[in-house]
């Protein structure tokens, strides 16, 4: 028996509250939905629960509810103990989908039980949380170094790439979310925005084609080049230190020369033919988040290293190469269609931009007030597609106006901050590492599927948290919230 | 810059509530302030109906109706809106079975999920009228009128072409059509597409939640109507066409007469051919098929496409140009002696003894070969010009000008230029300069590598009718012509208004084509008395017998009619192509054959020339296997 606590656990009821609110969000949501398919029968009859949409994510809040009391009776050393367990377990039943999974909406992903289908990439996220924080809560483990970061990131990276080859782009993405946990626990933020760069170069690639970006990049490389030099004949000829201002004087002078070399490359493609005001718009935007991330990263290594800014300019450029092959190969046809249709570069609002286009139709025609539950009739009418799943936030936003999406995303926002604030106050690595995990799945989550139904983001097909029809992730993202909350509620017994 | 591991935090927390302000930003422009969502989103419950106009008719010279349309019927389907469906239902009230139904589904949401498309086409009003109680049980299912083109005189089907259902590639490109349209691909229908199809309409329909129409929208503010396709009014004289379709029926050849003083074209007759009314309606893939697969090709143009050596029919030509190039005169005589010294080794046998010839209306009634060739000998070997070569080019030029070797544009777009043999292909063959007239000599006489379509035969015969004045020929009445200009390509014209030839020289000539009808080949295309000019001509076939061809004018001054005419495998000019050619003329001029001629007529409706040629065919089918047996063991 260890310590004899008889002090009972401090749950922490804020997050449990806004987590009951999310649920509930979600089955109104999806009652809305899924309405006409309801049928004459009572709201709780058999028939209802087990025929209906509505009824059987109720059945699946109600297991939820079922077993996260039973997590909170669990001793919490099981999850850093099994931790290898569990991800093994995961892991297979990944390598068992990628196989003799069942193929829906262009991912191989389900595993057919029957009763319910099984969708292990929603519980690999668990296991993987709880790996990543036992490897980083181990004793040597310093996350300022290289090594052992590249060790912690291999934890998720192996599940990203299994679920990139199931076809699950979208999911892979969330594990992509985790390098926030690594920054937190000492990796340098460098890694951070070269990653959002990275990304940025990749949106960029796909826009301009690779041929443009190069000639950018190659651009950039030559002016920061004849910055640096600049840059070091001032420092020899003035031996003090260049203050920050001095600095952002050289990249005024360079803003311009950048932004040219943009526009040159981009004036010889066939993007002049189909000039449009939004293709200006985005590509100033673009132009924009470039010359921002220059300058940041001009901030960065000018003190570092030297060669710094040309060595992330020419991975930068390499990555475009790769990324335009990853576009061109890795990436499924639905996945480029989405991703040119989110960039402006096809316009097929019948077609391939069709669950874009209705799903903004809906949110856009909600105002501010919304149509009133039950009044959706783009939701109803059936414009847009997967109404109860991957675009439920369109029921929000329709029939709740902006003041119900705006509630639903500080709801999100709260449980984020609060799941933060959880970590932060733990005594433990372990715990702190988990519930910065949860809180990033979470984000991406929520940032991917809600950005996804207003255009933010190309479409990728994944739940919104608490909030979307679905056995396996209700489930998942409920098992997720609440080991977390355990974990937060013991931290007065651990001793270590 | 950077941040100290306890700071962190609030890097993370900071990325969180940026990114959720981003989400909530873009909410508030989505929702609050761009009108342009909420607008479009509350017009988004509702369906356009596209309203299909009728397609124009067209119209003969006469203003009979040569095609019209009819109603019918295509189910539509928006897949995503199909729900609880009663298959079973579904396929009794529309007679068809389940695979029918799944392979239809299928192709249905492979094209769209959203959006309307071809689901049952063409039922008839009686096949659908029955049906059309039962549609409101199918959600998901709509009817949509069409129209389909009949032709109530199952005439002239290469001039009129055949409507065909748009393809994916059309679709694309041109933003008028959706999938389950049907555009002209050939003939009037295709020249005249864009004026024939009309405007389509729109109709917005307000449906409720479930899909189901209830009213119309913003009552009807937007709806446009339908436009029906304008009409269009051929020079076809519906009833010369279809009487010389009836006279060669069961022959392969073809017909084309025009009107010379106006270029209009009276009749247009390619046979084999085909009824029209077999492109239309629910049969028609499996007709198309078949007509594609019959060996004689019905659906060949020949009186466009079709190139023969005009024979002696081009010797008028010959003739004219001869005189205009002032190597010979009209009372220009030659004295035959049966044969014709082509060098000293050579002699080339005239076809016929005949009397000697006076002058060159004679030589034209007697067909005399030597005095063709003597003629061509001295128009390349004429002195004015320092080559030969610019002889023959200037040779060329008047054959042009006559509208042979070239599209003349007539407002259907399967022309086949035809080819003149031009001093190039001379050079390239023997050698630059290196030929002779005596090498070409038989260009003199229409052979050789001269080959043009009948209706570049009717174009010169009209122009000699017209006595020199070169009328590009037309399908499309005048007023019409003028008004749709655009859509037509430019119609051919020469360089002068006339041809460089005097008109006394032109009078020469129809004087001797008058002269082949009343003493010469062709005495049989004479009937009443008019005044029928013509020549005959027989084109050589390596591959069986002799096609048949005429070309001739009526009457002599003031012509009406001009008429050109070849007969696969005919024999004789005056064997087939004349008679029909006279019956023709007669048809057109007074609306009726006279009695004494009803023999004629009969003869040519009963003269089977196809028979023989599927049995040769057939034969040597027969033949080819055999031997391939034979070799087999």
């Amino acid at each position: 028996m260890r310590g004899g606590n008889t002090r009972s656990t401090a749950t922490d009821w804020f997050t449990v509250l806004l987590y009951i609110l999310l649920v509930i969000v979600g089955l109104v949501a999806i009652y809305s939905a899924a309405y006409e398919s309801m049928g004459d029968a009572p709201l709780l009859s058999l028939e209802t629960l087990l025929k209906t949409r509505f009824g059987k994510q109720f059945l699946w809040a109600s297991i939820s509810f079922l077993v996260v009391i039973f997590i909170q009776f669990i001793d919490v050393r099981i999850f850093q103990q099994l931790s290898p367990v569990f991800f093994g377990v995961t892991i297979l039943l990944l390598l068992y989908v990628m196989f003799f999974g069942r193929v829906i909406a262009g991912a191989q992903s389900w595993i057919d039980l029957g009763f319910f289908r099984l969708q292990p990439s929603e519980f690999a996220k668990i296991s993987t949380a709880l790996l990543l924080a036992t490897v980083i809560a181990r004793r040597n483990m310093d996350l300022r170094r290289w090594k052992d970061s590249l060790l912690a990131g291999s934890v998720f990276l192996f599940p990203m790439l299994l679920i990139i080859a199931q076809g699950d782009s979208g999911t892979a993405l969330v594990y992509g979310g985790m390098l926030l946990i690594l920054y937190r626990e000492g990796l340098s933020a460098y890694v951070l925005i070269l990653g959002f760069s990275a990304a940025t170069v990749a949106l960029c690639t796909f826009y301009f084609g690779k041929l443009p970006l190069g000639l950018f990049l190659s651009a950039s490389v030559l002016i920061s080049t004849i910055l640096h030099l600049t840059y070091k004949l001032i420092s020899q000829s003035n031996d003090k230190k260049i203050s920050l201002s001095n600095h952002f004087i050289i990249i005024a002078f360079a803003a311009p020369l950048v932004l040219l070399s943009i526009f040159y490359p981009w004036m010889q493609t066939e993007l002049v033919n189909e000039f449009s005001p939004e293709t200006f718009e985005k590509l100033i935007i673009l132009a924009l988040i470039l010359l921002s991330l220059g300058i940041l990263g001009a901030l960065f290594f000018w003190k570092k290293a030297s060669f710094g800014i040309l060595l992330a300019l020419w991975a930068a450029l390499s990555f475009a190469h790769i990324g335009q092959y990853a576009f061109d190969n890795v990436l499924k046809t639905h996945h480029r269609n989405r991703i040119n249709d989110y960039l402006g570069k096809v316009k097929d609002p019948q077609g391939i931009g069709y669950n874009r286009t209705q799903a903004m139709l809906a949110i856009g025609s909600g105002g501010v007030s919304g149509k009133g539950f039950l009044n959706g009739v783009r939701i109803r009418g059936d414009y847009v597609p997967e109404e109860t799943t991957d675009f439920i936030f369109c029921v929000v936003g329709e029939e709740f106006g902006f003041v119900g999406t705006a509630s639903v995303i500080l709801l999100f926002l709260f449980l984020l901050l609060r799941l933060l604030a959880l970590g932060e106050r733990s005594p433990t690595t372990f715990a702190r590492v988990y519930l910065y995990s949860v809180a990033t799945i979470i984000f991406v989550h929520l940032c991917i599927n809600v950005g996804m139904t207003i255009g933010l983001v190309p479409v990728i097909g994944i739940p919104l948290p608490f909030l979307s029809y679905g056995g396996s992730s209700l489930l998942a993202f409920s098992i997720l919230v609440f080991i977390g909350i355990k974990l937060d509620a013991e931290r007065f017994k651990t001793l270590r | 810059m950077a941040f100290g591991q306890e700071r962190k935090s609030l890097v993370v927390a900071g990325i969180f509530i940026v990114a959720a302000f981003v989400l909530i930003g873009k909410l508030m422009s989505v929702q609050v302030f761009d009108d342009t969502y909420s607008d479009r989103a509350e017009s988004g419950s509702y369906r356009i109906e596209t309203i299909h106009p009728s397609r124009g008719l067209i119209y003969d010279r006469n203003g009979v109706v040569v095609v019209k349309n009819m109603p019918v019927y295509d189910i539509e389907v928006i897949p995503k809106k199909v729900k609880d469906l009663d298959t079973l239902l579904f396929c009794k009230t529309f007679d068809i079975n389940v695979e029918e139904f799944q392979a239809k589904m299928d192709k249905a949401i492979k094209e769209s999920r959203y959006k309307q498309t071809p689901f049952i086409r063409q039922l008839s009003p009686e096949e659908f009228l029955p049906a059309q109680e039962q549609l409101h049980k199918f959600p998901g299912f709509y009817a949509q009128v069409r129209t389909i083109r009949q032709y109530p005189y199952s005439s002239a089907p290469h001039l009129m072409g055949y409507l065909s259902e748009v393809n994916r590639e059309t679709v694309k490109e041109n933003e008028y059509y959706q999938a389950g349209d049907y555009h002209g691909v050939n003939g009037i229908e295709k020249t005249f597409e864009e004026i024939l199809r009309g405007k389509k309409g729109k109709r917005y329909i307000t449906v409720d939640a479930y899909g189901r129409d209830k009213s119309s929208f913003n009552n009807g503010s937007r709806d446009s109507e339908a436009e029906r396709g304008k009409g269009l009014n051929l020079c076809i004289d519906l009833k010369l066409q279809t009487y010389i379709e009836s006279l060669m029926y069961n022959k392969i050849g073809s017909l084309v007469a025009i009107e010379p003083a106006t270029g209009e074209i009276l009749a247009l007759v390619s046979t084999p051919f085909y009824d029209p009314n077999l492109l239309t309606g629910s049969e028609r893939s499996k007709n198309f098929s078949e007509l594609n697969r019959n060996p004689l090709r019905p659906q060949l143009n020949r009186a466009l496409q079709a190139r023969y050596p005009p024979g002696s029919t081009l010797k008028p030509v010959v003739g004219l140009i001869g005189l205009a190039e002032e190597v010979i005169n009209e009372n220009y005589w030659f004295a035959c002696k049966g044969y014709y010294q082509l060098s000293a080794r050579r002699r080339l046998r005239c076809s016929h003894s005949h009397a000697p010839n006076k002058n060159i209306q004679d030589a034209i009634e007697q067909s005399c070969n030597p005095y063709f060739w003597t003629v061509f000998r001295k128009t390349i070997e004429n002195e004015k010009y320092e080559k030969q070569s610019q002889a023959l080019g200037r040779w060329v030029e008047y054959l042009e000008d006559f509208g042979m070797g070239r599209r003349l544009n007539i407002g259907l777009s399967n022309e086949n230029p035809g080819n003149i043999p031009s001093v190039g292909y001379y050079d390239k063959i023997y050698g630059e300069g290196a030929w002779k007239a005596s090498t070409i000599i038989s260009l003199g006489i229409g052979q050789g590598e001269f080959a043009i379509t009948p209706l570049q035969m009717a174009q010169f015969t009209a122009t000699i009718a017209n006595r020199g004045k070169a009328i590009a020929p037309h399908v499309v009445k005048r007023e019409d012509r003028m008004k749709y200009r655009e859509l037509v390509d430019e119609p051919f014209t020469i360089s002068a208004h006339d041809i460089e030839i005097e008109k006394r020289h032109f009078d020469a000539v129809a004087k001797g084509m008058r002269q082949v009808v009343t003493d010469g080949t062709a005495k049989i295309a004479q009937f009443g008395d008019v005044e029928v000019c013509g020549k005959t001509g027989t084109a050589e076939n390596p591959h069986g017998d002799d096609h048949s061809i005429f070309v001739g004018f009526a009457p002599l001054n003031n012509a009406e009619i001009a008429i050109a005419v070849v007969v696969e495998n005919g024999g004789y000019g005056s064997r087939y192509a004349a008679p029909i050619a006279s019956l023709a003329m007669e048809m057109y001029m007074h609306r009726e054959i006279d009695e004494s001629r009803k023999w004629l007529e009969d003869r040519m409706k009963d003269a089977n020339l196809i028979e023989p040629i599927l049995k040769a065919r057939e034969e040597k089918e027969r033949q080819r296997l055999e031997l391939k047996e034979k070799e087999g063991e």
